[in-house]
């Protein structure tokens, strides 16, 4: 997974699995010192997540919560998508095409 | 560890045991020279010390005082210091016993055979007292972390092959599997493979009334030992809610909310159950975020997956899933897998998917046994009995077709197209057995 943060949104690319786990977590520590009330996360050019990524994404997503700011995925696509259907975490989460 | 100070106690901290209590021999043929270093090392307060003239008896008294320490002289008449280093590291249970050599040597070369011949140290003479009982200590107490360190490992790891049989022993044996399928009039066939030695998968047969019976798959996030402990957990909830075995949806909302309490967050658990009812020619499923299972249809030589979702257990309280309703015809087979099986990868070839699956799946042959099917899907997606598998793979097959009523030969060889030809012998003919 390679990341690249820009005002105030994060872009996620790659395949996002339980290898990425240090790494996600230092992106969203270093996200919540930002003060913006929304951080969105662009997930147009992830092509894979497996099930531990999507048990990341809710830890962000309770840190985000407990901080009292939003978390916004935006644009997932192909697996990420069919992931988030079968899942229905497109409930769980502000999703935006 | 600190072996700067001689005069502070020596505790084998890790071990438990006072290196004060470490059997040391001492191997010399000068009476002095024994005497000398047996009062040092008393003085320091090693008391379990014994004493070899030559090198034979250096040898006799390793096999019946079985020291923890040898000290050992290079100059002795019968068998050279070097033989007699040698002859100790080729029996196994000395293979990492310290021994100190005492030379009187500071020639490189000489120094050299000596650490070749297996000398873990040396003590220049004449000796210094407070070298030799730094030397002694700082060889036990590393040692003593070894040995504990060997044990830990030994331990654990006896541990984790209990702690994989009683996994194992969740899951149906194939009595039981036999049974089910029998009671049902169809045939049944599983994979479970896990990434470690135990894992995040689950499966199980659940016997109903009449011929119906129920098979649930869940898949734990991670793998290893939490996800492990976490199966057991599942598994006596699932056999708690008797009662709901009967009712898919109410089954999975009643798991939802006992995993939501047990589970911390980020963890969750994909669940899929089927209700199995031959007599009606009918499934009854409800999944909480598992990959779709796909069903093949002979008459309609099609395979195609059932589109239904849910959240996995354990994420939110109060969820209420689906119950969908799907004919299971006499011609028709299930393939119920968890996410291990489309999303393995050796990291050089692309992942099968879901889709992959079903194209897969397409071109088997329909006469195919069950067993056959899943090493087909297997091998289509990568898996071997060598490879390593990246996550826990669970796979079920149920197929409908007990007795093949049209008698079936499948042509194998070169050109069939039927992957599983590469077991059998070109041309060999195989004959689908009715159950």
């Amino acid at each position: 997974m390679e990341f690249r943060l820009d005002n105030g949104g994060v872009q996620i690319s790659g395949e996002f699995t339980f290898t990425d786990h240090a790494s996600f977590k230092t992106m969203i520590d270093s996200l919540l010192k930002d003060g913006s009330p929304s951080v969105t996360m662009d997930l147009g050019q992830l092509q894979f997540i497996d099930s531990a990524g999507l048990g990341m994404l809710l830890l962000a997503r309770d840190a985000f919560g407990k901080a009292d700011r939003k978390l916004v995925l935006r644009a997932p696509s192909g697996q990420v998508k069919r992931m988030f259907g079968l899942t229905k975490f497109d409930t769980l989460f502000s999703v935006e095409d | 560890m600190s072996p700067a100070n001689p005069n502070a106690p020596a505790e084998g901290a890790a071990s438990g045991r006072s290196s004060r209590d470490a059997r040391i021999l001492i191997a010399d043929d000068e009476p002095l020279t024994r005497k000398l270093l047996a009062a040092i090392l008393q003085a320091q307060h090693f008391s379990n010390l014994r004493f070899a003239e030559n090198g034979q008896e250096t040898l006799d008294l390793m096999q019946s005082f079985q020291p923890d320490l040898l000290l050992l002289d290079m100059q002795m008449p019968d068998i050279g210091g070097l033989d007699v280093c040698r002859a100790v590291r080729l029996r196994d249970e000395f293979i990492d016993i310290p021994i100190l050599v005492q030379t009187a040597t500071v020639n490189r070369r000489e120094m050299g055979d000596l650490f070749r011949a297996g000398a873990s140290d040396y003590l220049s003479k004449p000796i210094n007292p407070a070298e030799l009982v730094a030397r002694v200590v700082v060889h036990l107490e590393r040692h003593n972390m070894l040995r504990e360190l060997r044990n830990y490992r030994e331990r654990i790891s006896s541990e984790l092959e209990a702690a994989r049989q009683m996994q194992a022993d969740l899951l149906p044996t194939l009595a039981g599997q036999r049974a089910v399928a029998e009671t049902a009039g169809l045939r049944i066939a599983s994979y479970s493979r896990s990434s470690s030695e135990i894992g995040g998968d689950l499966w199980g047969l659940l016997p109903l009334d009449d011929g119906r019976f129920g098979v649930f798959l869940a898949d734990f996030t991670g793998h290893g030992v939490t996800a492990a402990l976490n199966t057991f957990r599942l598994h006596a909830l699932v056999h708690e809610y008797r009662s709901l075995h009967g009712d898919p949806a109410g089954l999975l909302s009643m798991l939802n909310d006992r995993l939501v309490r047990l589970l911390p967050p980020g963890q969750f658990a994909t669940f899929l159950y089927v209700i199995v009812d031959s007599k009606a020619g009918e499934v009854r499923f409800a999944t909480a975020g598992a990959p779709p299972p796909i069903m093949t249809s002979e008459s309609k030589d099609s395979a195609r997956s059932f589109e239904a979702s849910g959240v996995p257990l354990g994420i939110a309280r109060g969820m209420i899933y689906e119950e969908h309703i799907h004919p299971f015809a006499e011609d028709m087979r299930l393939l119920l897998f968890s996410d291990g099986l489309p999303e393995f990868t050796n990291g050089k070839d692309d992942r099968i998917g879901e889709a992959g699956l079903v194209t897969k799946l397409e071109s088997i042959p329909q006469a195919i046994a069950p067993r056959e099917l899943i090493d087909s899907i297997c091998l289509a997606a990568g898996i071997n009995d060598g490879v390593a598998m990246p996550d826990d793979t669970t796979i079920i097959c149920i197929d409908r077709r007990a007795h093949c009523s049209i008698p079936c030969i499948i042509k194998t060889g070169l050109n069939s197209g039927f992957d599983v030809a590469c077991r059998v012998p070109a041309q060999e003919e195989v004959r689908c057995r009715s159950a």
